[in-house]
Formats: C-alpha cells, structure tokens, sequence
C-alpha cells in the first residue's frame, strides 16, 4: 500500500510539473483520454483490488489472525474512567487485574471490550486492532501474540482528563507460566 | 420543470434507497437473529435475503440505465436536454457500479458481530 | 413613464439612478445591509477571524506536544483547547468561508445582481456572528467544550461533563447551522432560478454546478446533525435518555447521526475548494475547461456516494463486518469521482498553455497536498489498515492534508485569484512566493511526520507522552514545521494588507477570464450589473471586454430601475429563458432583529432559563411574520417589459417564484431531520440495550382523532389554494385541523404518556409528537394568516402565500401520520421482542 501510493503520488505530481514546465507535453492524448485513463482505468482496478483484498484480510483479522480458531481464550477487558480491569470468564479462581493483562502467548485471544461509563478504546499497537468498549455494549476484538513478551497498550478513545494516563501492560507468557501469573503465583 | 434534473439522478436516489434498507435490514436481521438457521450449505436466511435485496436493486438501476440510453426519437433534442441526457447516463453508470459493488460483501462476509 | 426599457443608453446615470436603490445605508445603517457583496465580505471577513483564533490555538497544541511530559498545559486547558480547535476550523471557519466565497461570486458568475433572498443571507449572516460569539466567548470563560470536536455521548453528557461546557457546543453550532441552512437554501433557489437570459443548464459556469450539488449536500447533510444536538441538549436538559443506555438509550445513535453529516461535511467543504480551481485553472492555462460534462456527473456521484461512507469513522465500534464492507466499498469509491476531476484539470493543462502566477503556485500546493490525504484516505478506508491507525495521530496527520490540501490551498489560489475583483488593484508581490513556501514547507514538515508518530502508536488528544516511546523527536520536527507555516500564513496577511495598501489599479480583466464576473467595474458596484446579459454560450468562454461596457450602459434586460424598485429576472431553470420578474426587499433591520430573537431563545437555553423560552420563540415566529409584509408599492397584475422585446411576469403572479421553491427545499431539510428521527428511535429498537421498556399505552381513539385533524388541515389548505378556491372556508377548515391535532399530540405526549426520562421508546414517541405538535402549530399561524388576509380581501397576492401555506399543510399531515405510525409499529415490535 505504501509503495503503490508512493507511485501514485510521483505519478499525478510529476503529470502535473510536466505539462506545467512542458508545454505541449500530453497534447497527442486527447482530453476524454485523459480523464478516462486517469480518471478510470487507473484507479478501477487498484481499488478493487485493494477493497477486496481488505474484505479478506478483515475476515482473517476478526478470527484473530491465525487459522486456529477453536482454542480461543476469552478476556473481560472493563473499561472506566481511567483504568482496565482484565478478568478471564473461563477460567475459575483466575483473578482480575488492573492495567495489566495476562495472556499465553501463541493462542488466540478473544477480548470482550466492555465499559462501565463513557467510551474506551483497547488498543495494543503492537498486537492488532483495536474496540471500542461502548457502555451497553460488549464488542469483540481477537489478538495473538505470537513471542512471550511485554506489549504495551493504550486507550485511544478520547475519554476525559485522564486519557491519556489510561495505559496498560499486555504480557505474554508461555504456557505454564501463564497459568501461574492468572492465579498470582508468578514472581516479577 | 425539475424533472429531468431528478430524472438524472434517480439511478443514485435507488442506490441510497438500496443502502439504507440493506444496511436496515442487516441490522435487524442480527438483532432478530435471523442469520443462524442454516439454509443448505453456506447460507443463511437473512445472507440470502441480502442477497436478493442487492440483486434487485442492481436489475432496477440497469433498468433506468437501459431507459435513458433509448434514443429520443420524438421532439427535436436540443442541445440542453442532450447535455442532461448525457449527465445523467454518466450518473447512471456511476450508480450501477456503485450498486454492484458496495453491497459485494453481503455474499461471503461475517453477517453479524458475535 | 416613457417605455423604461429604452434608456439613454448614459451609463453614468443610470448607475447613479441603480446605486441609489442598490447601495448600502452609512454609519448605523450598515446594520441594515443585505446585498450579497456586503454580506459575503462579512462571512468571509469573519471566518478568517476565526480562522486566526483556531490557528492560535493550533500553535497552542503544536507547543504542548513539542516535548513529551510538557507542563505547559493540563489536561483539561488542552481538552478544551484541541475541541476547540477542530470545531473552529470546521463550522466557523471551513463552512463559513466559502458560504461567504458563493455570497460573493454567485450571482456575479451567474450574472446577476443579488441572490434570490438577501435578507436571508443577511440574517444567517448573524446567526453566524452570534453563534460563533457564544463559543469564543466560552473560550475566553474557561468553559469552553472538552469533549472532542464529535463530542461522543456518554462524555459530553450532563453525567460526565456536568458544566455549561457541551451545552454550548451543542447550542452554539445549531445557532451557526441555522446560517448553513439558510445559505443551502439561498444558493440553490438563486442558482436554479435566478440568472442571466439564456443561461441554460448547459451553459452554466461550473462553479455553479459545484455550488447547486454543495449545497443540496448541506441541505440533506446538516439535518442529522441539528437533530443529534437537539436530542442531546433534550438529554442533558430534560433527561431524556436517548443516548443513556441504562435506561435503552444507545451511544451509537449519536455516533450515526454525527457522522452521517460528518462526512458529506467534508465533502462539503472540498467541493467549493474544487469548484474554484476549475474555474481558475482553465484561466490561467489559457483553454477552456475539459469535460464539462464528465465533471457534473462526477460531482453528482461523488455527493451520493459521500453519504455512504459515515460508517468509516466508526469501524472500531463493534459493527458487523458485513456492515462496514458497504461502507468500506463507497469509500474506496468516492475516490474516483476525485481522481476524474484531478485528471480532468490536468488534461486542461496538458492542453492549454499554462502560465505560472501566484495563484498557480497554489494551486501546486493544493495536487501535491491533496494527492497524498486522498492516498491515504484510501488506506484508512480499509478496514483492517483503520483497525490499525483509527484515533492515531496518523488520523490527525491525514484529516490534515485532506483540509488543507483541498480547502486552505484552494481558498489561497481563490484570494489571490479574485481579490483584485474585491478590491479593484492587483497585488505587488513581493512576499507572495516566499509566504506560499513557507506554508507549503512548513505543512509538509509538520504533517508528514504525524503520519509516523501514529504509527508509532501515540493516539490523538493526548496531552502528555512519556520519554521512552520514542515520539519526542517527531513531535519536536512537527511542531518545529508548525510554526513556519504560522510565519507563512502571517506573511499572506501581510502581503494582503499591503496590496489594499499600494495594490496597483488595473483595467478591466487581469487574468483575461471568459467569465462573467469580470463584465463589470472593479471593485463591484453594489448593484453588480447596469442590466443584465443575455448568454449565447457557455457561462465561461464569453468576452467580459465587450460585455462589460455593453451591460454598463443599460443594453441588457431590465436596464432601468422602475418604480423604485431592485429587480432581477427569474428565469426557467432548464432552458434560462426568462419567465419572470423577482422584485427584490430593500435594506431592512428585520434580519438582525430576528437574530437578536433567536439568540435571545439560545442564550436561554444556555442559562437554563427554560420559563423564558417561549417568549423568545414568539417574538422569533412574530419577526418573520413581519418578513412577509410586504412594501407598499403597486404590483403590476400584467406582463411587465424588460427589454428587448420580452414581458413577464412579476414573481408574485408567476408560476414557480423564488418562495415557493424555498419552501419546497425547506421541507426537504425539514424531512431529512424527521426521517432521521424516526429511524433513530427504531435503531434504538435494533441495537440499544435495556429494551423492551415496560409497557406503557395510548389510546388508538386519541391517536385517530389527531390523524383526523391533520387531514382536515390538508383537505382545507387545498381547498383554500385551489384557483378560485373557496379561501377563507378553506383557511378556517385548515386552522381548526391543526388546532385539534396540536392539542391531541400535546395531550398526549404531556399527560398521557408515563414520563419520557423513564426510557428511550417512551422518549422516542415523546418527541415524535412533539414534532407533529410544533408543525401543526406552525400550521395554523399559516391559516390563521391566511383567513385574516382573506378577511382583508386582497386576493391577488394571496394565491402565492395560499400555495406556501399548501404545501405546509401537506406535509405536516404527513408527518403527523407518520408519527401516529410510529407509535403502532413500535409498540408492535416491542410486543415482538417479548413483552
Ligand atoms: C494551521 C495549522 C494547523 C495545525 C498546526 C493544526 C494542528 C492540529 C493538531 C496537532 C491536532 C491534533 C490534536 C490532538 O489530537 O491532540 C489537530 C486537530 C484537528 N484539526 Fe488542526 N491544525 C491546523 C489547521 C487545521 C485546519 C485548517 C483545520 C480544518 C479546516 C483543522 C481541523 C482539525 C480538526 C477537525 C482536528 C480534530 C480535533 C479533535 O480531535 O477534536 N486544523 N490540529
Ligand atoms: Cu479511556
Ligand atoms: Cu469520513
């Protein structure tokens, strides 16, 4: 995307120098020809393309972006003024954590982005997309971390004076440790 | 008077119509949870109702299209009503792609948030 | 009176006989002004006022984000400070502007002497001022709104944002919206109706086709919009929970209406920018403009497609992927209309001979600028890359280029382009080349790097970022780059300042145009044309040379003034042919009073003072019933001249005059607002939570009597309008209709519905009725005005004002069916949803 841009961009502004400091320069194509080559036949396709191309990658995205789909891990992400909580609905005796959430690294989690007063937006850049948590609503975001590691993540819905302190730390574990930490067994 | 100004654009004033129900009728298709229940392999009652609601509405755009290209015959054309012709078949056109493509996804793509 | 159309042909007097009529009043009576030249210098005069205030405040932003953990604001002063900002720039600068911009230049291109309405253009024009005065005034208060310039419930809502802050967004930008749908009205009766002889559809200057489609954009566009306000100050005034969802209220709801305009607004506001460079770049290239034709389809589309697309600033909310393809798909779309008109220009370089000038540097700035904001438009519609980027400063940095690129640049190329019409001298230039490099260095320094600082990860409207995320050094540049194109932009003021100053006078046509706002003297006179042409080809390849001093001595149609009076000629709207006479109001006080009383019923609002709204509404609805009075002068009942050989009519016994068209579009807005109403209240049904609310009921018997009444007043204003109608039957059956179903729909929604804060169904069918109540209202001041004059018997002006009144009539019985409607269906399909 960003090199067809780039060529895109070169393209319409080097037309324009050219017939600017080239009189003369792009007579032999007539006017409609112009408009139809540059106005359709150039951005058609490519847009096409792109749109579908995108409806496909989204698909792949919504199922977390991995083709595992049946071992999905479901996260509460609660939203409010100006904190997350993280809960794990599946698995009893798990604790809920404030700003920090914890997650096996190489499965698919499904975050459950919900808020108890405005709008919220759970984002790890580093991870995938991002929901908004709507109050009433319960929205749905997957992600995957493939590394065990930290990933740090924002909120990025404006969402009152202390928006932007509203950060939060993602950390992916392995397996086994990863058991550990939801309990609060697992050492710094 | 005004007619032929909104005869022009009547391909697109279908298409916004065709929008605004397709994306209706998704919504509350989700909300009555119309797109579980399976209807043979692939497809859903409200997948298919989609469907057809982007089929129809692609036929009556082609149908004021053909309209508009049909040639005058009667009153001598001046040269007015053949620039709003003109306008208006490039309109239509604008509108029959757009028709066709903006409601493609209805064919494959997630129907309905979880 | 000698034939009148026949003049001497002495050009000196007959603009001193046009100048005595047309110009201005001095000192205090300046309040009273409302030629389009006086009132479109004052738009565009104020939104650059605006434009200074916002870009302050931009450099306000710039500073703070400079360095990271930077204490040179809090929290909140930068809230406020960024939502301030971005509604400045986009409803009182943006918007403004080029309202101004088409006040100005419109009837001159069209060849003209005033818009259709020019009390109405003088009365938004105050609208405007005050309604932009009310949010300054918040600023230097301290209590400015802090929520964003899309002010997302719940954080604008009285829960989260307790102060006086959001209702004055709220209040103030629907005070200024009333100037843009005032001006969306103007614009499109004065292009459909009022031009010169001739100037048929296909020989219209195609900034009039980029006019007509903006503002019908404006007209479907800014009612959801008014109507989200209004719900909102519902809520936060009455507790109405439309957008609460603890009581079946949605978020979302506000989301959808915000955006449905939000978008064609952008649209909006390029497309003026568009329509001025293909009015300059053929000038200045020296050929005229390729594929006229092509471009009004393109355009045409564009505004359609424009409304598909308001879902893109929503995709992280949670909506089906199904749903947001249609939307991704229109958005990827839109931009090839864009990409036909970008070629469209160049083919007409390509083919003319392009001279460089100042106004060619710009339009430079605006290809290279715009191009890339419409690439990465293109990215960001895509679902997946805006999962990504949404609410980043990637965001900032694209929304930047698109506005910039496609309005401030335009708007620069148009400033240099026709100040020498504005004010009859032609610039020095000397700081012109370096101001446009400096604001064309500085945006690009300060913008193109904000693309990487979001994709870095910093999301917009933060105030502070720590150290270690690696956005200082960006920032920095940014900022750095920010205060550049602010020097650049205070040497274009400079530079403007010195050409009122020691600009040099020229004669006729600098820029040797085709079009018609060069075939008169510089600086305009008030009057624009001596008489008005008649147009035998395309509006832009005419010879302003020759015309000019042909039209100055009077050798056009209506070329003396009768009776007293400003005249301008109504014409077909399809063929241009001449088809009446529109006499036009004289300069009047009644704009600024009715402002005044409108921002008197605001200002209450703001101040809580609910108890004191109705006088305020009364004496607003009292004001415009003193519009309609009309001077005392004869009206000629038979054909009048107006030379050459033609006789029309005057407008008042035409068959399709400027008013009626004005409330046809008037309706128009008025429905878009109810139908987004209405589907507003059912999205609730689809998507809110909490619902269904508990039962509540009213009695169909009630509901059929108000229906009744509705078409009774429908029935009675047809009979009263019909020709040779039985008027005042007519009129009283009308009034006694309205009066029966106002009280029935008040009735019901003030005392046989449980109250509306309880939930968002019963605040829904609240509301509706209250709508059909304030229509039916308005209604019967028509019939009672109506059975009055015909009381009165002065027939012959009356079939005009029967036939608003019709049309009123009708739609208020369609609305008040429709609410009736509403009520039904909703309570079925709550029973639907399990009762
Ligand atoms: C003169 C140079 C300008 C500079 C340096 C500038 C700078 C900025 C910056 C840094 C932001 C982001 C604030 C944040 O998210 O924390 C912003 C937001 C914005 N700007 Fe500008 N801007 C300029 C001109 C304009 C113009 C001409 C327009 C419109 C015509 C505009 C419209 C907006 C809007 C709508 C926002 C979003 C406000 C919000 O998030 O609520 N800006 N501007
Ligand atoms: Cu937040
Ligand atoms: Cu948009």
């Amino acid at each position: 995307m960003l090199w067809g841009s780039v060529v895109l961009f070169t393209l319409v502004v080097g037309l324009f120098a050219a017939t600017l400091f080239h009189p003369r320069f792009g007579r032999g194509l007539s006017q409609s020809g112009w408009i139809v080559w540059g106005g359709l036949v150039l951005p058609l396709p490519v847009l096409t393309a792109l749109t579908f191309y995108a409806f496909s990658q989204g698909e792949f995205l919504l199922n977390g972006g991995s083709d595992k789909t049946e071992d999905v891990l479901e996260v509460r992400a609660v939203g409010s003024m100006w904190q997350w909580q993280f809960s794990y609905p599946s698995l009893p005796g798990s604790r809920t954590a404030t700003d920090l959430l914890h997650i096996p690294a190489g499965r698919t989690i499904e975050i459950i982005a919900e808020s108890e007063d405005v709008i919220h937006s759970f984002w790890v850049p580093r991870l995938g997309g991002k929901i908004d948590a709507v109050p009433g609503h319960a929205n749905r975001l997957r992600i995957h971390a493939d590394q065990p590691g930290r990933y740090g993540g924002v909120c990025s819905e404006y969402c009152g004076t202390g928006h932007a302190g509203m950060r939060f730390e993602v950390r992916a574990h392995t397996a086994d440790d990863f058991e550990k930490a939801i309990i609060g067994e697992l050492a710094r | 008077m005004r007619h032929p100004l909104l005869l022009a654009i009547s391909a697109f004033v279908v298409w916004s119509g065709a929008f605004l129900t397709i994306y209706a009728v998704q919504a509350t298709g989700c909300s009555l949870d119309w797109q579980s229940g399976n209807l043979g392999a692939w497809t859903s009652p409200l997948r298919l109702l989609l469907i057809t609601m982007m089929v129809a509405s692609v036929a009556a755009v082609v149908v004021i299209l053909l309209r508009q290209l049909r040639p005058r015959l009667k009153a001598p054309v001046s040269e007015t009503s053949s620039f709003i012709n003109g306008v208006a078949i490039y309109v239509s056109i604008a509108a029959l792609f757009s028709t066709a493509f903006c409601f493609t996804g209805v064919v494959w793509l997630t129907l309905c948030s979880a | 009176m000698t034939d009148p159309t026949s003049p001497g042909h002495d050009p000196i007097a007959l603009h001193r006989a046009l100048d005595r009529l047309w110009a201005g009043k001095p000192g205090w009576g300046r309040l009273a002004a409302v030629n389009h030249n006086v009132v479109g210098v004052r738009f565009m005069l104020t939104a650059l006022v605006f434009f200074a205030i916002g870009g302050i405040l931009a450099m306000l932003i710039r500073t703070q984000l400079a360095s990271a953990n930077s204490v040179f604001m809090d929290a909140e002063t930068y809230g406020q400070v960024f939502t301030m900002h971005g509604t400045i720039m986009m409803f009182l600068f943006a918007i403004p502007f080029f309202e101004g911009m088409a006040i100005y230049l419109l009837p001159k291109l069209l060849g003209t002497r005033d818009l259709a309405f020019p009390r109405l253009g003088a009365y938004g024009y105050w609208c405007y001022l005050f309604g932009g005065m009310i949010l300054i005034g918040a600023l230097i208060g301290g209590v400015a709104p802090s929520g964003g310039w899309f002010m997302y419930t719940p954080l604008s809502s009285s829960v989260y944002s307790p102060g006086i802050n959001s209702d004055v967004w709220l209040l103030g930008i629907t005070f200024v919206e009333i100037s843009a749908l005032s001006a969306a009205v103007e614009i499109i009766v004065t292009i459909v109706k009022i031009r010169a002889a001739g100037m048929s559809l296909d020989r219209m200057p195609i900034f009039a086709w980029y006019m007509l489609v903006v503002a019908t954009m404006m007209l479907v566009g800014f009612p959801p919009l008014i109507l989200g306000s209004i719900l909102l100050e519902v809520e936060r005034a009455f507790d109405l929970p439309f957008f609460d969802p603890t009581r079946g209220g949605d978020p979302l709801l506000w989301q959808h209406l915000f955006w449905l305009f939000g978008h064609p607004e952008v649209y909006i506001i390029f497309l003026p920018a568009a329509g001025a460079i293909s009015t300059i770049l053929p000038v200045l290239s020296g050929t005229p403009l390729a594929g006229y034709r092509v471009i009004v389809a393109a355009i045409v589309s564009m505004a359609f497609l424009s409304f598909g697309l308001w879902v893109h600033h929503m995709y992280t909310g949670g909506i089906p992927h199904v749903a947001l393809s249609f939307f991704s798909a229109a958005s990827a779309l839109v931009a090839v209309p864009t990409a036909v008109q970008i070629f469209a220009w160049l083919a007409t370089m390509a083919h003319g001979r392009p001279r460089f000038s100042i106004p060619m540097l710009h339009i430079f700035g605006f290809f290279f600028v715009f191009v890339i904001g419409g690439l990465t438009g293109v990215m960001l519609a895509m679902v997946p890359f805006d999962w990504q980027a949404h609410d980043t400063h990637f965001v900032v940095a694209h929304l930047h280029y698109v506005l910039v690129g496609g309005f401030i640049f335009p708007m620069l190329a148009m400033a240099y382009y026709w100040l020498p019409h504005l004010t009859g001298k032609q610039p020095v230039q000397h700081l012109s080349n370096a101001a446009f490099w400096m604001i064309f260095i500085g945006f690009n320094v300060t913008f193109f790097f904000m693309h990487l600082t979001g994709l870095l990860g910093m999301p917009r409207r933060v105030f502070e970022y720590p150290t270690e995320f690696g956005w200082e050094t960006l920032n920095f540049i940014s900022s750095m780059g920010s205060f550049i194109m602010a020097m650049g932009f205070a040497l274009v003021a400079l530079d403007f300042i010195l050409l009122f100053k020691f600009g040099r006078p020229f004669r006729r046509n600098p820029w040797k145009a085709g079009t018609l706002e060069w075939a008169m003297p510089t600086p305009p006179p008030s009057y624009n044309f001596a008489s008005i042409p008649r147009v035998n080809k395309r509006a832009d390849l005419l010879d302003p040379d020759t015309l000019g001093p042909y039209l100055a001595s009077g050798r056009g149609y209506l070329g003396m003034p009768r009776n007293d009076r400003m005249e301008v000629l109504g014409v077909d709207p399809v063929t241009g042919e001449p088809d009446q006479v529109v006499m036009l109001p004289r300069q009047t006080y009644l704009p600024l009073w009715t402002a005044i009383a409108t921002g008197a019923f605001f200002l209450m609002m703001l101040f809580k003072l609910y108890w004191a709204t109705p006088l305020a509404l009364i004496s607003i609805i009292a004001c415009f019933w003193l519009w309609t009075r009309r001077d005392p002068l004869p009206v000629e009942n038979d054909l009048v001249p107006i030379g050459h050989g033609l006789s029309v009519p005057v407008h008042l016994h035409a068959s399709t005059p400027p008013s009626y068209l004005a409330m046809v579009l008037t309706l128009v807005a008025d429905a878009t607002l109810y139908i987004s109403l209405l589907f507003g209240c059912l999205f609730l049904w689809v998507s809110a939570p909490n619902w269904p609310p508990a039962g509540f009921v009213v009695d169909v018997k009630l509901l059929a009597l108000a229906v009744g009444g509705v078409i009774m007043s429908c029935v009675g204003g047809r009979l009263a309008a019909r020709p040779n109608g039985a008027v005042m039957v007519g009129s009283a059956l009308a009034l006694l209709g309205h009066l029966i179903s106002t009280g029935l729909f008040l009735a019901i929604a003030l005392l046989v519905l449980p109250a509306p804060s309880g939930h968002a169904a019963i605040a829904s069918v609240f509301v509706i009725f209250i709508y059909a109540a304030l229509h039916g209202t308005i209604g019967a001041v028509f019939a009672a005005h109506a059975l009055w004059t015909s009381l009165g018997n002065r027939k012959a002006i009356l079939s005009l004002d029967l036939r608003i009144g019709r049309l009123w009539h009708d739609y208020t019985a369609a609305a008040g069916i429709c609410a009736a409607a509403f009520y039904l269906a909703l309570q079925s399909l709550i029973g639907e949803g399990g009762l």
